[in-house]
This record gives C-alpha cells, sequence and structure tokens, in this order.
C-alpha cells in the first residue's frame, strides 16, 4: 500500500505525461494537417501558373500571327500599291520629253520615298524592341505621335501616377490591347479627337481611351474578333475591361489590371 | 505542507517571470498580435503573486484575494479577446468573438460580484477558459480556411493559441470537477490534482516563450 503522497507525485507524473502526450499528438496532428493542405495549395497554384503560362503563350502566338497578318495587309493594300505605281511611273518613261521625264522620276521617287516612310512606321509598330527598350509608355507616346502625323486625330495622352516597369510581357499584351483599340478607331470609329489616360495606382494600371467617333451597339458588336481580342487579353492580365459606346456619341475603353499579379512569360 | 504543490508554484512563478522578461525584451514586432503581449504574461504574474501571497501571507484575507482574482481573470479574458480581435480578421469571427465575450463576461462579473465572491470561483475559471478554448479552435479554423505558404512553425499566433488551447482546453475538467475532487479525494491527492492544471499554466507559458523566441528567429532571417 503506498502512502498519500506517493500516489499524489504518481497521479501528478501520470497525469501530466497523459496530457501532454495527448497535446503533443494535437500539435502533430494539426502541423501534419496544414502541411498536407499547404502541398495541396502549392499545387493548385503551380497548375494555375502553368495554365497562365500556356494561355499567355497561346496569346503570343496569336499575337504573332496577326502582327504577320498587319504586315501582310499593310504590305498589300499600303506598300505594295505604292511600289507599283512608281515601277509605272518608271515603266512609262520616254526620255523624248526630258522634263515630263523628270517629272514622272521625281513622282518615283516621292512614291518610293513614302513607301520607305511607311515601311518603317510598319517596322516600328510591329516591332516588339520598342516595348523591350523603353518600356509601355514610350510606345504609347510613339504611336501618339504617329496618329497626330497622320493629321486626322486631334489626340491627347496624359500618364499620371508613379510609372512601374511591368514584365515585358505583360506590356507587350498591354500594348497590343492599345494598338487594337486605336485601329478600332481608325478603321470604324470616324472620330477626330482620341483621349489616352494611363494611370499607376498604388495596386494597379488604368488605362482609359475615349474617342468622339460614331459610337457602335455593343450588344451587336460584341463578338466581333477585334473586341473578344481584347477581352481575351485583358482576361490573360486578370485585368477589368469597360466598354461604354453610344452611337453618335463616341466611345470610352477603360482597362485596370493589377501590377504585381501579373508574371507572364513569353 | 504539500511540497509538490508549492514546488510547482515556485516553479510556475519563476516561469512567468522568465516569460514576462523575454516579453519585454522582445516587446517590439512588427505583428499587431504581439503588441502589448507582456500585458497577458503580467496578469499571469499578477495571479501568480497574488496565490503566493494569500497562501503564505496569514494577513492577506481571503475576501482581498478573491476580488483581485476576479478582477484579473476578467482583464485576462479582455485581453484575450482584444488578441483573437487583432488575429483573425474576418468579420464573422469578430461578431462571434464579441458575443461571446459579452455572454462570458456578463455571466462571470454576476458569479464572481454579486453571487459568491468569498467561495471558490475556479467553476467560473472554467468558463472562461471554455471561452478561451472556442477562440482558440476559431483561430485553427480560420488557419484551414485560408492556407498559405507560411511556416506555422515560425508563426508566433500558432504557438501562442497552442498554449493557450493545451491549458484552457485541458483545465476546464480540473476547475469543472473541482468540488468533486475535494469532496472525492484527500486534500493531498486533491492538491496534488490541482498541482496538474498549475503545470499546464506553467507549459503555456513555455509555449509563449517560444512564440517570442520564433520572432528573434524570424527578424534574424
Amino acid at each position: 500500500m503506498q502512502d498519500p503522497s506517493t500516489q499524489g507525485i504518481i497521479i501528478f507524473i501520470a497525469g501530466i505525461s497523459f496530457l501532454l502526450l495527448l497535446f503533443i499528438s494535437f500539435i502533430v496532428t494539426i502541423v501534419y494537417k496544414y502541411q498536407q493542405k499547404q502541398n495541396n495549395y502549392f499545387k493548385d497554384i503551380e497548375a494555375l501558373k502553368t495554365s497562365h503560362e500556356n494561355a499567355m503563350l497561346q496569346s503570343q502566338l496569336e499575337i504573332q500571327e496577326q502582327t504577320l497578318q498587319n504586315i501582310s495587309r499593310e504590305i498589300h493594300d499600303n506598300i505594295g500599291q505604292k511600289l507599283t505605281l512608281a515601277k509605272l511611273h518608271l515603266n512609262t518613261l520616254t526620255y523624248d520629253d526630258k522634263e515630263k521625264t523628270a517629272a514622272q522620276v521625281n513622282d518615283s521617287i516621292n512614291i518610293i520615298g513614302e513607301a520607305i516612310n511607311d515601311l518603317s512606321d510598319l517596322s516600328h509598330s510591329m516591332s516588339s524592341e520598342i516595348i523591350l527598350n523603353n518600356g509601355l509608355i514610350k510606345a504609347l507616346e510613339y504611336e501618339e505621335n504617329q496618329l497626330k502625323r497622320s493629321g486626322l486625330y486631334e489626340i491627347q495622352f496624359a500618364t499620371t501616377g508613379n510609372p512601374v516597369y511591368l514584365e515585358s510581357s505583360t506590356e507587350l499584351v498591354l500594348f497590343r490591347i492599345v494598338q487594337e483599340v486605336l485601329n478600332n478607331i481608325i478603321k470604324h470609329a470616324s472620330a477626330s479627337s482620341i483621349q489616352m489616360h494611363v494611370h499607376y495606382n498604388e495596386a494597379d494600371l488604368s488605362i482609359e481611351i475615349h474617342d468622339n467617333g460614331k459610337g457602335f451597339n455593343l450588344v451587336e458588336n460584341m463578338k466581333g474578333t477585334g473586341l473578344q481580342n481584347i477581352r481575351k487579353r485583358t482576361a490573360l492580365l486578370n485585368g477589368n475591361l469597360q466598354i461604354s459606346s453610344d452611337e453618335n456619341n463616341g466611345t470610352e475603353i477603360k482597362l485596370k489590371i493589377p501590377l504585381y499579379e501579373n508574371k507572364p512569360v513569353i | 505542507m504539500n511540497t509538490l504543490n508549492n514546488a510547482v508554484i515556485w516553479i510556475g512563478t519563476g516561469v512567468i517571470i522568465i516569460s514576462f522578461i523575454i516579453s519585454l525584451v522582445f516587446s517590439k514586432s512588427n505583428k499587431a498580435y504581439m503588441n502589448g503581449f507582456f500585458f497577458c504574461i503580467l496578469i499571469g504574474l499578477l495571479l501568480s503573486i497574488n496565490g503566493i501571497c494569500s497562501k503564505f501571507l496569514f494577513l492577506y484575507s481571503i475576501e482581498t484575494c478573491f476580488f483581485i482574482q476576479s478582477t484579473l481573470f476578467l482583464l485576462d479574458l479582455l485581453f484575450w479577446t482584444l488578441f483573437f480581435l487583432k488575429l483573425l480578421k474576418d468579420a464573422r469571427n469578430h461578431r462571434i468573438i464579441k458575443i461571446l465575450f459579452i455572454l462570458t463576461l456578463s455571466f462571470a462579473v454576476y458569479v464572481l460580484y454579486y453571487n459568491s465572491t468569498n467561495k471558490s470561483n475556479l467553476h467560473v475559471l472554467a468558463l472562461l477558459n471554455i471561452c478561451k478554448t472556442i477562440f482558440c479552435i476559431l483561430f485553427y479554423h480560420n488557419l484551414f480556411k485560408n492556407i498559405s505558404d507560411q511556416n506555422i512553425l515560425l508563426e508566433p499566433s500558432f504557438w501562442i493559441v497552442n498554449g493557450l488551447i493545451f491549458y484552457s482546453c485541458l483545465s476546464i475538467p480540473f476547475y469543472g470537477l473541482s468540488n468533486y475532487i475535494l469532496l472525492q479525494f484527500s486534500l493531498l491527492i486533491a492538491n496534488n490534482i490541482f498541482s496538474i492544471s498549475n503545470m499546464l499554466i506553467i507549459i503555456m507559458y513555455i509555449f509563449f516563450v517560444k512564440a517570442f523566441l520564433c520572432k528573434t528567429h524570424l527578424h534574424k532571417a
């Protein structure tokens, strides 16, 4: 028979040991379960990242394809026509009438000069070099100058906030979105004024493009390839796109993308 | 004289003093919930000193001891409520914590100050510990709901909540069945059984020290 004090100590030690054991198992279970869930979380993140990278690659390929189509169309419709005209001028040189011949040669020189300028513009516009070397803002400024040079539009471009350099692939997709919007304005809007505003917030970047053209019916034109491309590329950048347009009241496009969630690869 | 019980009380006071010093030394933290954490340890220290005074100072009246103890219990609950409000961010958890706090506090104030000031307040302590256990369960629920890339073993909150749930959950039967234990066992054995709950407090403070050391580990990294 043990005395009460020994019995008490045994109860104490047994009690504490049991409770500690119980609690250590509890902590181990919690940590194990948490790490299991964390592994699943990492796997999900990895899968999302891979799918994002695939979508980005897909988009890059589409952009390349579209760029080639644009180049081909420009060469065929514009530069090709000019060179054909220059060739025609040169083919019809008679050399009898020196003044006429000189005028024809001068015309040909001018036409070839225009074709060279067009080629240079096309090359700059389609190349991603400007984005890679100078960033999005410089590329947009270049687009602004191009439009100004055409003399067809009154264009205002403003940048506010503290510019942040994004991944070049993200900037390229953004630039192509803006180019698509500007192309749509040039082709369909019959606008005389374009306003572009880029604003860098702390967490996101917003781009607003507004024209005073004839506008369009959103419901009828929503499935157009141009708008679909814009939507798809915005979604790829985890962005948010708002288009508002009234017939004869111009169109406004607002694009917002998070600054720190886009880490795509080319 | 129960030497085991006394040894646990003195060791406990020592551990609380050490953790209080550590909490003061590492009081600056980038974690909002860690700011002012030494108040919790200060409350524990005062509770311990109050217990020692009632045990060894014969002039220290039992009424004064119970009054101070009850007030410190309520302050402790208030501290943990604020701690979990800082730790858990979503509105639903905040609502649950606030409702639980108000209900527990109302009941505890009624029992401690208007009903049985001179009797043992261990039943109320069991109730307060149930409340704190629920707070801890909310923390675990939140932890598993919002999985992130953080290493929980380096998170002070994980160790603090582990320590708290260890003490508050496992001590509920001791405090809840205090009358039964005192009736069924001899005073010596009953004291030894209550020493187990005091030991749980010591282990809880060791977990708090671990939480502060986690913080220094992070600072070095």
